[in-house]
């Protein structure tokens, strides 16, 4: 006999798997602080590259102005400074990063209790029909 | 009223049916779309000018995940601006690796996003897209995939509103003083720059509201964003002689609104004269919860009674069954 509650537990726990298993599931495969740890790395390799494109693409848009001035421009100070601003907006990135990361992992958490919550509801009602998962 | 509200089940229930050939064919026409979009406005490579190639990459995409949409437009484009000047092609290149690297790490799901805005765009209603993003996601930061969608759609739109002048080659020209062109139809670009804002901070007060616990909590974060963004429009048109007409405006708001209150209605349609408050609480917590029902009207099922039919003939062996007897003993 169909036991309905059962299905109906099962067509969620399939349903979740489905749609938000791929982002979920994943997730919890980490501790929250090697996840997130996992994120800023990720974030500061992607970032510098960023960077560095950008840097590169106002090289180039600049370069006429560089190449004019760059026998009297100060090499030291303009490196300081395009270091400064590396750092400031790797400082305003990994923010955002760690706050998604954090965030995820606490959705995911979330998420994931509801899935264990009718797993278990299904185990449950395995067992009181005397059958084995 | 109750119309509609049938009329809405009977469309949820016909999704929920067809789910597993309405999402390849939505993920197609979208495809489709973009794909139409680059060739029509960016068909500077004759040989990707075709709709026979088009519609194949279109009915691929039905198949594959949705992010395939954003790889495959973002070659189509590239390709046809190598067609045109590589400096255009270089510089599109960065700008979506910038984009690609910045954006990906946070809402790599929804990039769709940056599809459908430039596509927005392009039918002059971008103001849909923060109204149906701040209704419908869960996630804020989604806005960066808009922000990228808005960002690649004024890159082009200056390439190709310059492209003559791009595609000329003269012979002091460099591959670098070209690539400055091309910057430059992108770099300082205030319309962009208001759009920016303007989308972003409407998709961030639109989610924001449509969140709180306030009766009519949808209704009034639409309200709120559209008139946001008429008005922050408005102002920045006056302040940098922004192209585009206000009527235009108007028009793209007002869409907005209806797109937004037609959402409402299929996705948070609440009868907030139900609305109970009850109280409760466990070993931890005391619960104050506010539950407002839906408004479901249930699809009329329709009951045939038949009165009069086609006879079927009883056999020896089924009167036996269900009688559960042997057949033997109907022998008499």
């Amino acid at each position: 006999m169909i036991h309905n509650e059962r299905v109906r537990h099962m067509v969620k726990l399939q349903a979740f798997a489905d749609h938000k298993g791929k982002e979920y599931f994943p997730v919890l495969k980490y501790f929250r602080r090697d996840y997130v740890g996992l994120h800023l790395i990720k974030g500061f390799v992607s970032g510098t590259i960023a960077y560095g494109v950008c840097l590169i693409m106002w090289g180039i848009y600049n370069m006429e102005e560089l190449m004019a001035n760059i026998h009297t421009m100060d090499l030291a100070k303009f490196a300081v400074d395009v270091l400064l601003r590396y750092l400031a907006f790797l400082v305003v990135y990994l923010i955002g990063v760690f706050i998604y990361a954090e965030n995820k992992y606490t959705r995911a958490r979330k998420k994931l209790r509801a899935y264990n919550r009718h797993l278990k509801r299904v185990i449950n009602s395995f067992e009181l029909d005397g059958g084995e998962l | 009223m109750t119309a509609l509200l049938e009329i809405k089940e009977r469309i949820r229930s016909f999704c929920g049916r067809f789910e597993v050939y309405l999402v390849p064919v939505i993920k197609s026409i979208l495809a489709f779309l973009t794909f139409h979009m680059i060739r029509s406005h960016l068909g500077y490579m004759t040989q990707l000018n075709s709709m026979t190639l088009v519609l194949a990459f279109a009915l691929a995409c039905a198949l594959l995940p949705v992010n395939m949409i954003v790889v495959f437009a973002a070659l189509l484009v590239l390709l046809n601006l190598f067609s045109l000047s590589l400096a255009a092609c270089m510089v599109s290149f960065l700008v979506l690796m910038v984009l690609f690297l910045l954006y990906f790490r946070f809402s790599p799901q929804k990039g769709f996003y940056a599809v459908l805005t430039p596509l927005a765009f392009i039918f002059h209603v971008p103001y849909v897209i923060p109204v149906a993003i701040g209704l419908l996601d869960d996630n804020p930061v989604s806005v960066l995939a808009m922000m990228s969608g808005t960002v690649m759609y004024y890159l082009l739109g200056g390439i190709v509103a310059n492209d003559s002048a791009i595609a000329e080659m003269l012979e002091d020209d460099s591959v670098l003083t070209k690539f400055v062109d091309v910057l430059n139809q992108f770099v300082g670009n205030r319309e962009m720059m208001v759009m920016l804002v303007i989308l972003t901070l409407s998709t961030l007060v639109v989610w924001f509201i449509r969140r709180l616990s306030v009766d009519h909590a949808w209704a009034i974060a639409i309200s709120t964003g559209c008139l946001l963004q008429f008005i922050l429009r408005f102002i920045c048109d006056m302040q940098f002689k922004l192209p585009g007409s206000t009527l235009e405006v108007l028009a793209g708001v007002a869409v907005s609104a209806l797109v937004g209150f037609v959402l409402q209605f299929f996705f948070f349609n609440l009868d907030y004269t139900r609305t109970e408050r009850v109280q409760f609480e466990d070993d931890e917590y005391y619960y104050y919860v506010k539950a407002v029902p839906k408004i479901y009207v249930a699809g009329t099922e329709k009951k045939v009674q038949k009165f009069s039919g086609d006879d079927v003939p009883i056999t020896r062996r089924d009167l036996a069954q269900e009688m559960d007897i042997d057949e033997d003993l109907l022998d008499f």
